[in-house]
């Protein structure tokens, strides 16, 4: 079986800034996985993740999704990609437009890729919503109207609305405080289950991807340093900046 | 031991359309003590904080006493209470940047505080504040206390407030949120910063969280706030090892590893 997703050698430049934000990454993504990014601030993990997704242009590299070279993408094969890769960004309080309904939201997606006509469209949004663990009647709602942890869900249900098979979650939790973190990675691995997804996580915080991640890549300075299956990542880290990342998590004196 | 702070039946109403902010909060801090104050969002712990310094909206409906250094705080005309803040009571806020002044220079704004409490020698001002910060782990204090906030990182940012809060060596500090908006490595490290001034100060610390982990590495006494009533008020590693309230079971339960059972 070969990788979802194949990144080889991926570079991304900003004109302005001296250090490459994404300098030379290679990896592969398998079918159904998680596959956790995390790093500090600065350490190009968001880059990584955007590079992917072809929203800021590589300066170098390759990516490959299901076979097909990413970057050479054109016309009706790259709307086909963008439909199966999703994401799903930090804060939804900013990536949710404030001056549309829920409903039209968690639609919008479904109409530019004409997928479904009107009537089993607003079916499809009713389900989405239930799917997320909202309710159907919220589609006629704004977005100021929800929680933080309620936002995320419509973000989410917003990105599973075109049946994608791969989801970039960009620090998806970590605005969120511990107890809606908690009911929304129950949410995403439920969702991963039921709908065979591949999920790349990025996040900060080593303690957030320990519950769900299959395996876990560190970045630091643009660059993976070390990438292993979770459990062993966290009983030997073998970088300083895996170890680093470690010991930064509070040792609760259990 | 004397109570330092006093909190007595303290009640917060949002004008009577919903339910009150905070209802019927008792507690109290002594001398030198670590009280973590753990909740969801939403519930009342940041109310909390700011009631305690009268930093809260005068039109809010309060009742109870807020009584620090033997006076309420809450009755209090506004100059005296001002004389307080800072000198004796302190608070550090959830995300720096908004809490410092854009315009001026960061060494000028922790300057400020002893300017504001009565120094009028200028230089000295300065020299005290350059020297907080530098205790405050800001590296170079003396080259970045002439930088404005936007050229600090986040965790630099969050040592000036940390160095504003601290200058005046105050009997309290109320710290809401410190760490939430860091890196992770950047939390443990201001954290520690945190621990180290408190034991050195013998000052004691009433840290808002809603992240068990902050609260169980830093304070000896846990409140737990739900729906803006204290739920739980207990020794740390007795609220770890037997949560009583479900509230305090959830947010327990929520960061305790796989397999270590209550």
């Amino acid at each position: 079986m070969t990788a979802l997703l194949e990144v080889r050698d991926l570079v991304v430049e900003y004109p302005a800034a001296a250090a490459r934000a994404v300098d030379g990454v290679s990896f592969d993504i398998e079918r159904g996985e998680t596959f956790a990014l995390v790093g500090e601030s600065g350490s190009g993990k968001t880059s990584l993740g955007r590079a992917i997704l072809r929203l800021v242009a590589p300066a170098a590299g390759r990516v490959h999704f299901d076979g097909a070279d990413v970057l050479a993408l054109t016309g009706d094969a790259l709307r086909q990609f963008r439909r199966r890769a999703q994401v799903v960004f930090q804060d939804p309080k900013a990536s949710l437009d404030p001056r549309m309904r829920v409903g039209d939201i968690v639609r919008e997606g479904i109409d530019i890729h004409a997928l479904l006509q009107r009537p089993s469209g607003d079916l499809r949004v009713a389900h989405l919503l239930e799917e997320v663990g909202l309710s159907a009647s919220d589609a006629s709602r704004f977005p100021h109207e929800f929680s933080g942890g309620e936002r995320q869900r419509i973000a989410i249900a917003r990105a599973l609305a075109v049946e994608p098979e791969f989801l970039v979650l960009d620090e998806a939790v970590s605005a969120l405080d511990v107890l809606v973190r908690q009911q929304v990675l129950d949410l995403l691995a439920e969702l991963q289950a039921r709908r065979a997804l591949t999920y790349l996580f990025i996040a900060h915080d080593l303690a957030v991807v320990e519950r769900i991640a299959t395996r876990v890549a560190v970045m630091h300075q643009g660059r993976i340093v070390e990438c292993a299956p979770t459990h062993q990542l966290f009983s030997a880290p073998a970088s300083p900046a895996a170890q680093a990342l470690l010991a930064a998590i509070p040792r609760i004196p259990w | 031991m004397t109570a330092l702070l006093s909190v007595e039946r303290l009640h917060i109403g949002s004008g009577g359309r919903s339910a009150p902010i905070l209802d019927d909060v008792s507690f109290a801090v002594s001398d030198g003590e670590t009280v973590g104050v753990l909740g969801a969002s939403g519930s009342g712990k940041t109310s909390l904080a700011l009631s305690l310094l009268g930093l809260l909206p005068q039109s809010l409906e309060t009742r109870g006493r807020v009584v620090f250094d033997g006076y309420n705080m809450l009755e209090r005309a506004a100059g005296a209470r001002r004389n307080l803040r800072g000198r004796r009571i302190s608070m550090v806020f959830q995300e720096p940047l908004t809490a410092l002044n854009p315009r001026q220079r960061v060494g000028a704004q922790v300057a400020e505080v002893a300017r504001a409490h009565g120094e009028r020698d200028a230089q000295k001002a300065m020299r005290g504040a350059v020297d907080m910060l530098h205790r405050a782990g800001l590296t170079d204090a003396g080259t970045r206390a002439l930088r404005y906030p936007h050229e600090l990182s986040g965790g630099e940012r969050q040592r000036v407030l940390l160095a504003m809060a601290l200058l005046l060596d105050p009997a309290l500090l109320v710290a809401d949120e410190p760490t939430s908006a860091l890196d992770v490595t950047v939390q443990a490290q201001v954290l520690q910063l945190l621990r180290t001034l408190q034991r050195e100060r013998g000052m004691a610390m009433l840290l808002v969280s809603h992240d068990l982990g902050v609260i169980a590495t830093t304070c000896s006494r846990t409140m737990v706030l739900h729906d803006g009533r204290v739920v739980e008020d207990t020794a740390t590693p007795q609220l770890l090892a037997a949560p009583e309230h479900p509230q305090a079971r959830a947010l327990v339960d929520a960061v305790r590893p796989a397999g270590r059972g209550a």
